[in-house]
């Protein structure tokens, strides 16, 4: 791979290297250079990256051919020399921050680290020795780079136990940079010291009241950052005045805005008082967008706490839509590739889902008319970002639309599962993710059943895709659309694809399935197939509550006792047997197994020849289906009861306590009383599955 | 709202990182970057961007050798976040004029303001690129008036001491 550059190069100021442009062509030109120069480095927008080798430029166009030559390597040892000759220079002026050689890269890890913490001790403690000087000696400047250094240090991970004071101290100075510094530090360092912030309180509430803007949106930033019980109690209605008041600058209601939200989200007994929420809201009618974006920000988090007194958002956020949507109104920079402000459009969308739809016709047509707008103009274009900015907008639409639908408002939702349909089929998987998203959720509504079971097929051919993201909103997506018409043809493809599925996924689709299964069965044999096949494919991720389920559900039902007692018998004869199954099969052999044809014999050397293999719980409970198959079958007693000797000495106390008590039980002088014990079970009580428990835990977090 | 932001580079160092949950300690910081460094670099190039990380949901987008990776709330729209971290890459190229790692290596300060100017208590505050980089000039040209004040009167001093010793 060859390269042809120009030969000037131009000094770059900034980082004191040459700087040399360099242009793809056909052929290289391999080109000695002075060592410890760096030429240029890949830019965030740029493919191409140019180094120096050890005086020597190559240029490589792929990440892959990087590593290949092991030039990143070389890269990094290079980078460091670099750094090491600007160190040894001149520090000052503009880089006031001195940086430790952060040298980790691979492959010479461990050497590196330790070098690099030497170094880190060697700065901490020259930076201790300083600050125990008295604090005249420290100049406004050496305190400043003292306060990065810490900070550097402390972002790379390590702990810094000092500094604390000179924080606070730097927040009093009246000079923006040390105050500066020493925001940023309390936002950072002093986070864990709770009694340090308290010194802070006194002076974050001068710098609050100031007039100078700088100083209130320093202080306001830091309290956004920091939170805390304390400082919301003390701090709170200091924000608050500065948000509704007339002579705060935009740049510090925003701020203002946010900070109050932060607050409350710790202290929510501090809300403010209901006469200040139509001031709120007004506050929304700015012309401002920054400050009107972080104000919805504020109201939809006001709206989740005290809902009534914050209705009148709603109007205004549908006036405000209308002028973006459909006049596409907005003030210049505030459009993103084309498009009015993406995200100030979503928050709107967004805190109409926390109110009901509106009574008033008028405002329910526009909204339906932006509604309409958005979901059939979206389309895709060149773009990439616009293409991102317009469905985004378009998902957060559905989902207005979802949440309309579910309270009654039919309004859109054929136009909206026919668009979602259509991009599950689309090549870019973001939008073949959200589309699933989408449809899981609409799901919901209960007439759209039809129309996406219609394109089940789509749907299992998702779960293929290469990405498993998208095969996890697949498998929700199938489940919520699964009843009883198509709950075999689901959860055939679903056992089908588990064998092949991986680890991360497999242990929520056996969850799945199980309830899927046992919800629409119209079969219980089917049902309990089923779940023994699972057991099979998956045994390792079948947890204890699922086959507990089954057995709960065959004590349960007469008529499917005998059933399973047959099918376990007959996956017992199969190898290889999971341990959840020698579980299951031991459970009902014990309590059923009279009802089959073959002999207790049989059943028994079934279940012993796995025996020896099992985990000691497993031991524990075919100890007592032995102490069943005793009471059940007299011929079985003279085999069994030697094992029972057996396990008299075991190690485990649970062996050992169940051996010597059936031991004695066989041997007890009052049989009749050990056959009682030994009945069969009771039916269980009708009791919700664990299982469905758990999955709607887990909805319950992720919702 | 969003739970935090971390830029990492393909060797997984982090380069900034920004969180606006309170429950999590230094240790399970360190242990989530480490998580989140290898689980983002393993992801081929055509995968969506969209991941998920024990109970969140992660959005990454990848720029040269940087990851940038944002987590954010269930409720939250994932194409939405992975504009904002463009938004905030476009404004980073604003300021420092075709940024490259580096830039944010030597000036993790200003890559931090900037932060703070898009993004307050985990949620969104300006979207206006001309709006942020305004008020990082406001914020430079006050501590360059700082410098020059010392510098003048550093200057003044060295006069001082060259009258009197003259």
């Amino acid at each position: 791979m060859e390269l042809f550059f120009e030969k000037n190069s131009v000094f770059d100021e900034k980082y004191q290297m040459e700087k040399v442009h360099c242009d793809i062509s056909m052929y290289t030109k391999i080109v000695n250079l002075k060592r410890g120069r760096v030429l240029s480095v890949e830019t965030l927008f740029s493919p191409f990256l140019i180094f120096e080798v050890s005086g020597v430029i190559q240029v490589k166009l792929s990440e892959s051919e990087l590593r290949k030559n092991d030039t990143i390597a070389r890269f990094d040892e290079f980078h460091q020399r670099n750094k090491e000759c600007e160190n040894r220079g001149e520090g000052g002026g503009e880089r006031e921050k001195k940086k430790n050689s952060d040298d980790l890269y691979v492959p010479k890890k461990k050497k590196k680290n330790k070098e690099e913490r030497e170094r880190v001790d060697k700065e901490l403690a020259k930076i201790r020795a300083a600050f125990d000087k008295p604090a005249k000696d420290l100049k406004g400047y050496a305190q400043r780079k003292y306060m990065w250094k810490i900070m550097y240090i402390y972002i790379l991970g390590y702990t810094v136990d000092f500094g604390h004071m000179q924080c606070v101290d730097l927040i009093r100075s009246q000079k923006f940079a040390e105050k500066q510094v020493g925001y940023v530090g309390v936002s950072l360092l002093l986070i864990e010291y709770t009694e340090m912030l308290r010194l802070c309180i006194q002076t974050i509430k001068n710098d609050l009241s100031s007039q100078n803007e700088v100083f209130q949106a320093l202080a306001l930033t830091c309290i956004a950052n920091v939170g805390g019980v304390e400082f919301a109690e003390a701090l709170t209605s200091d924000v608050q005045q500065l948000l509704v008041s007339g002579s705060s600058l935009a740049m510090v209601r925003k701020k203002a805005a946010l900070c109050l939200l932060r607050l409350l989200r710790q202290y929510p007994d501090n809300l403010p008082p209901a006469e200040m929420a139509p001031d709120i809201v007004r506050l929304a009618e700015q012309k401002n967008i920054g400050v009107v974006t972080s104000l919805l920000s504020l109201l939809t988090g006001l709206a989740t706490y005290d809902n009534a007194n914050y209705k009148g958002v709603v109007p205004l956020a549908i006036k405000l839509l209308h002028t973006l949507a459909i006049d596409r109104q907005c003030a210049k920079e505030y459009i993103y590739y084309r498009t009015p402000d993406p995200w100030l459009q979503i928050k709107l969308l967004r805190i109409l889902q926390y109110y009901p739809p509106l009574d008033d016709k008028t405002s329910l047509d526009k909204l339906q008319e932006i509604l309409d707008r958005i979901v059939t103009k979206t389309e895709v274009t060149q773009s990439v970002n616009k293409n991102h900015a317009d469905h985004a907008i378009l998902f957060e639409a559905m989902n207005v639309i979802i949440h309309l639908n579910l309270h009654g408002q039919k309004m859109l939702h054929e136009r909206a599962i026919h668009k979602l349909l259509h991009f599950i089929n689309v090549k870019e998987g973001n939008i073949r993710y959200l589309g699933l998203d989408a449809l899981a959720r609409l799901a919901r509504i209960g007439d759209t059943h039809p129309t996406i079971k219609r394109h089940l097929r789509t749907i299992q051919f998702s779960l293929d895709d290469n990405d498993i993201s998208i095969r996890k909103r697949a498998l929700d997506l199938l489940y919520s659309i699964c009843d009883e018409t198509n709950v075999q043809e689901i959860l055939d493809h679903l056992l089908h694809y588990l064998s092949k599925a991986e680890y991360a996924m497999r242990e929520e689709m056996v969850l799945k399935i199980a309830i899927l299964a046992e919800k629409f069965a119209t079969d219980m044999k089917w049902y309990i197939n089923i779940v023994l096949q699972l057991i099979t494919v998956a045994g390792d991720f079948v947890t204890e509550d699922v086959w507990h389920r089954v057995v709960q559900i065959v004590t349960n039902n007469e008529d499917l006792q005998k059933y399973a007692a047959q099918k376990v018998y007959e996956n017992l004869q199969n190898p290889p047997v999971h341990e959840s199954l020698l579980k299951v099969a031991g459970y009902i052999l014990g309590e059923f197994g009279h009802m089959l044809d073959s002999t207790g014999m049989d059943q028994f050397n079934a279940l012993n020849k796995h025996f020896q293999s099992a985990t000691i719980n497993t031991k524990a409970l075919l100890l007592s289906t032995y102490m069943k198959f005793v009471n059940m079958y007299e011929d079985l007693a003279s085999t069994i009861v030697p094992i029972f000797k057996n396990f008299k000495t075991s190690i485990d106390c649970e062996i050992q306590q169940r051996a010597v008590e059936y031991e004695v039980m066989t041997s007890y002088e009052n049989q009749e009383l050990i056959s009682q014990v030994w009945d069969a079970m009771p039916d269980f009580p009708e009791r919700e599955s664990n299982l469905m428990k758990i999955i709607r835990k887990r909805e319950g977090g992720k919702e | 709202m969003i739970r935090f932001v971390v830029l990492q580079n393909r060797q997984g160092k982090t380069r900034l990182a920004k969180w606006f949950i309170p429950d999590f300690t230094q240790k399970e910081k360190q242990k989530a970057l480490r998580e989140i460094g290898h689980m983002v670099t393993s992801r081929e190039k055509n995968k969506c961007n969209f991941l998920q990380w024990r109970e969140y949901t992660l959005v990454y987008k990848r720029y040269a050798s940087l990851y940038f990776v944002m987590c954010i709330g269930d409720k939250d729209n994932e194409i939405l976040a992975m504009e904002l971290i463009h938004q905030y890459v476009e404004v980073l190229d604003s300021y420092f004029g075709n940024v490259c790692e580096l830039d944010l290596i030597f000036n993790f300060d200003k890559a931090h303001y900037m932060l703070d100017e898009i993004v307050l208590a985990g949620q969104i505050q300006e979207t206006s690129k001309r709006e942020v980089i305004r008020v990082m000039k406001q914020q430079d040209d006050l501590e360059q008036k700082i410098n020059d004040e010392k510098k003048q009167s550093a200057s003044f001093r060295k006069k001082y001491i060259n009258d009197i010793f003259q």
